[in-house]
């Protein structure tokens, strides 16, 4: 029953997202109101449609109905309750599921939110949100069903189908709960029960920009009005892809076992991607708002954004690129190439018609190097830059190579290693020095004034350094560089604050607080500047100054690396609730004689596979990470531990948090949500009652 | 709310000819697009790695001292680890390079003692997890003169564990049957 229900509710929002896009469609060109009343209703239903579907599955997970397919091959009985609901984004068919169900959340919320506002672009918005909805319905319908069952047909042979064959039986409980597959251990994990749907979040927060950008292509409404719209929505979706990628790489840090967390591979590059573009568009945005310049470039932007989710959701799923992510290949590869480029194609086309019919010309021209909008596209560039050189990597050298060279070329980690450095050493000078600059123009004495005090304090810093015994000169360049962002943020912050102060008399705390309250765009950003400075001096501690030993040592005995020291205590094993067994060491650290931390460094086995759980003792100054790797058989007199020194790599997820406030300073609207909600829905009564 | 915040006082647009204006940021970008292509094409020298099959690595004596990058199914029998001197051993299979069900080549691999099989060692590495029969193992280092792959680099995926298996066919019987 569940899969049924489950399956028809799949089904019927399926339907009324293509019924939304045809109804949108011909309410917006023929200008009926009602017809585009209909398509916004049918739009609604598909978010109560797929919650239910979602729930259904759910439902199966927990309620352990094995002959559901999927709940099988994630899930089996010692499965706890919190990994079966989890489990829901454990593999390709529910997490397409939570996936559409996320899209159906955000465009529904966007027709709420800015229905009265923006009336003339709704009945596109429409359009592009359900047909991007209807696509993805439709692979998990025909490609990727969540609620196929297995059944024994008369022949004996077992079968998955979502509808029962002529003659079936559905197999006996008992042995597909014997036989159930369990959820890989690898996904156990805290930063991977989040990841996902923050990912997820981010994903499809940005079809959100896209579809507006398009319906102001599509209405000739080629105003502000489409980026007023959706400026939050891309920052809510930027914040999210953000969020995802930093849990991503805490947990690679704590359960890939090798010390680090982020590895270029291809599916972290393809998450990334869209981040990287996404940031370039936030920036040039304001450019458009403020001077009306870049309004093809930014066009460009949203679409580049839009088509590195898809492009990033196919590159992930259909097994295209070989990668640490174990996704099975898969079928749905040709059906989303088909989609993103299609999706390509459409919204290139229509922005070629509105310039070639010179609607898109902008109101301004460049006219100094030295002024906000230059160094703004020059961080564009830079942007964009980087995007490109990382698509290469990961994705154009092996698929151009095999294309038209006959052979398969891929690109390591040394070809990453060498190309991003500058490149993001650009884009933080560039953080640093555009945000002091003025519109229009800036001279060249008026920017070495108001970067003087920055400066010095940078040299301060970068001088500390060298006295506290930093010789290796990329570290202290790097350091230099990404210092000077993080002081022009926070001497930005104190100018602002102080000048409130001496003009209105208003105490620090006070100054401070009305300084965001009232100009939160702006402030917000430079505390968003700040986390990733942050991130900036953890990525290069972590990277630069990394260390690493390995020792074989007796009960009682100790290793040691730099100034620390760890003894090895005892072996004990455990039976954990899921029946798993644990074998854990004890170790204790100990550094200038002092006992710091214990840890329990382990092996977890899991019928599927070991996993190394590291233990690791962190400070803002570094991680101490420890691995269990191998010990005397029976007596456990000996073991085999691999430690690293993990110097500043906290910063990293510090920075996120830092990153995370100012977003939402940002994004904060200056009206309650409620309110706007309610002004929809009394416009709504209104011309319902006119109707 | 106060969406004009970013305003900074602007001095009035165009005090110089706009041709010369033009060719500062035809100039500038020029030159930012020469750095960035100089990057990625010196990025792409000292990082392209040939992505091989073990028969095409075997068939070719030019490719022994030379670094690539290769794929093969894990002999779960054949892994030695020495996990105090950090030592890994093991012997992959050839899988073809096109493949549409990864689990069932690497099935079919293992269980084919004709395929070509490739002695491997890594060095100073911890013993991945995933690393077990049948899994699809993906090496970059080098072929020495002794025959054995030389990998710096291992990257697992186990394909068969998750998602691709189903019920083997003793999971029931139809009662008609």
């Amino acid at each position: 029953m569940i899969a049924e229900i489950g399956l028809t509710t799949l089904f019927a929002a399926f339907i009324a997202a293509l019924y939304a896009v045809a109804a949108s469609v011909y309410g917006g060109r023929t200008h009926s109101e009602g017809w585009v009343r209909s398509a916004r209703n049918a739009a609604l239903a598909t978010f109560p449609l797929l919650a239910i579907s979602t729930a259904m599955l759910l439902v199966g997970l927990i309620n352990q109905q094995y002959q559901i397919s999927y709940v099988w091959s994630v899930t089996d009985p010692s499965t706890p309750f919190f990994y079966r609901v989890t489990a829901l984004w454990g593999a390709q068919q529910g997490s397409l599921l939570f996936w559409s169900l996320l899209m159906s959340l955000f465009a529904v919320s966007a027709l709420l939110l800015n229905w009265r506002s923006h009336r003339r672009l709704m009945p596109y918005v429409i359009a592009y949100t359900m047909a991007t909805l209807a696509f993805f319905l439709g692979l998990s319908l025909f490609y990727e069903n969540p609620f196929e069952r297995f059944w024994i047909l008369s022949n004996n042979e077992v079968v998955r189908t979502a509808f029962i064959p002529a003659n079936a039986v559905p197999p006996s409980s008992v042995r597909l709960a014997e036989t159930a597959n369990g959820l890989n251990p690898l996904l156990r994990h805290f930063g991977m029960i989040i990841h996902p749907p923050m990912l997820y979040l981010g994903f499809v927060g940005f079809v959100i920009p896209f579809a507006f950008a398009m319906a102001a292509l599509a209405s000739g409404d080629l105003s502000t009005n489409w980026i007023n719209a959706t400026r939050r929505w891309a920052l809510v979706a930027w914040l999210f892809l953000g969020l995802g990628l930093i849990l991503g790489g805490r947990w690679a840090y704590d359960v890939l076992g090798w010390g680090g967390y982020w590895g270029w591979d291809p599916v972290e590059n393809a998450a990334f991607l869209p981040w990287l573009i996404g940031t370039a568009f936030l920036h040039s945005v304001m450019i458009q708002q403020k001077r009306g310049m870049l309004k093809v470039w930014n066009m460009f932007l949203v679409i580049g954004t839009f088509s590195a989710v898809i492009f990033g959701t196919f590159a992930t799923r259909s097994g295209l690129i070989d990668s640490v992510h174990s996704f099975a290949r898969s079928e749905i590869g040709f059906p989303m190439f088909l989609f993103w480029a299609g999706m390509t194609v459409v919204s290139v086309g229509l922005i070629l018609w509105r310039w070639n019919r010179g609607e898109l010309k902008d109101e301004h021209q460049f006219t100094h190097v030295l002024s906000r909008e230059s160094l703004f596209v020059l961080n564009n560039v830079i942007f964009v830059a980087l995007f490109l050189a990382i698509f290469w990597g990961s994705f154009g050298a092996p698929i151009v190579s095999e294309l038209f060279m006959n052979t398969s070329i891929t690109l390591g980690t040394s070809y990453f290693m060498q190309v991003t450095p500058p490149l993001f050493a650009a884009l933080y000078i560039l953080m640093g020095v555009a945000p002091l600059s003025a519109w229009g123009y800036t001279s060249l004495s008026r920017l070495g004034r108001a970067l003087a005090v920055p400066c010095l304090l940078t040299l301060a810093f970068v001088a500390l350094m060298f006295i506290g015994g930093m010789r290796t000169p990329v570290a202290l360049v790097g350091y230099g560089i990404v210092g000077l962002a993080g002081f022009v943020a926070l001497y930005e912050i104190y100018r602002g604050a102080a000048a409130r102060r001496r003009g209105l008399g208003e105490t620090w705390p006070r100054a401070a607080t009305a300084l965001f309250a009232r100009n939160r765009r702006r402030y917000g950003g430079y505390v968003v500047h700040l986390g990733i400075t942050i991130i900036g001096i953890g990525v290069i501690g972590s990277t630069l100054f990394q260390q690493e030993t390995q020792r074989t040592i007796s009960l009682g005995e100790t290793l040691r690396i730099a100034d620390y020291e760890l003894r090895y205590d005892g072996f004990t094993e455990a039976i954990a609730e899921d029946g798993r067994l644990m074998q854990i060491t004890d170790v204790t650290v100990i550094r200038g004689g002092q006992e710091i931390a214990q840890l329990r460094p382990r092996i977890d086995r899991y019928p599927q596979q070991p996993m190394t759980i590291a233990g690791a003792h962190s400070t803002l100054e570094n991680d101490f990470y420890v691995l269990l790797i191998g010990w005397e058989p029976v007596s456990h007199t000996t073991a085999t531990f691999k430690v690293y020194i993990n110097p500043l790599v906290n910063l990293v997820w510090w920075g996120g948090l830092v990153l995370i406030l100012g977003t939402l300073i940002a994004a904060w609207p200056a009206e309650p949500l409620a309110i706007r909600v309610e002004e929809t829905a009394r416009g709504r009564g209104r011309a319902g009652a006119a109707a | 709310m106060a969406q004009a915040t970013w305003e900074k006082p602007s001095v009035s647009a165009s005090d110089l000819p706009r041709s010369r204006g033009r060719l500062k940021f035809l100039i500038g970008g020029a030159l930012i697009l020469a750095a960035v292509v100089y990057l990625v094409v010196s990025g792409t020298m000292a990082g392209a790695r040939y992505y091989i099959t073990i028969d095409e690595l075997k068939a070719n004596p030019s490719y022994v001292g030379q670094t690539v990058r290769i794929s093969g199914a894990v002999l779960g029998d054949s892994i030695f680890y020495d996990s105090e001197n950090l030592i890994i051993e093991f012997t992959i299979s050839h899988i073809p390079a096109e493949v549409n069900n990864l689990a069932l080549a690497l099935y079919e691999s293992v269980n084919n003692p004709n395929m070509a099989r490739l002695p491997v060692r890594v060095e100073n590495q911890v013993k991945p997890d995933l690393l077990q029969h049948e899994a699809q193992a993906i090496l970059t280092g080098q072929l020495g003169s002794d025959g054995v792959f030389h990998a710096s680099e291992l990257l697992l995926k186990c394909p068969s564990r998750f998602e691709e298996a189903g019920p083997d066919q003793s999971i029931g019987q139809h009662p008609g049957a």
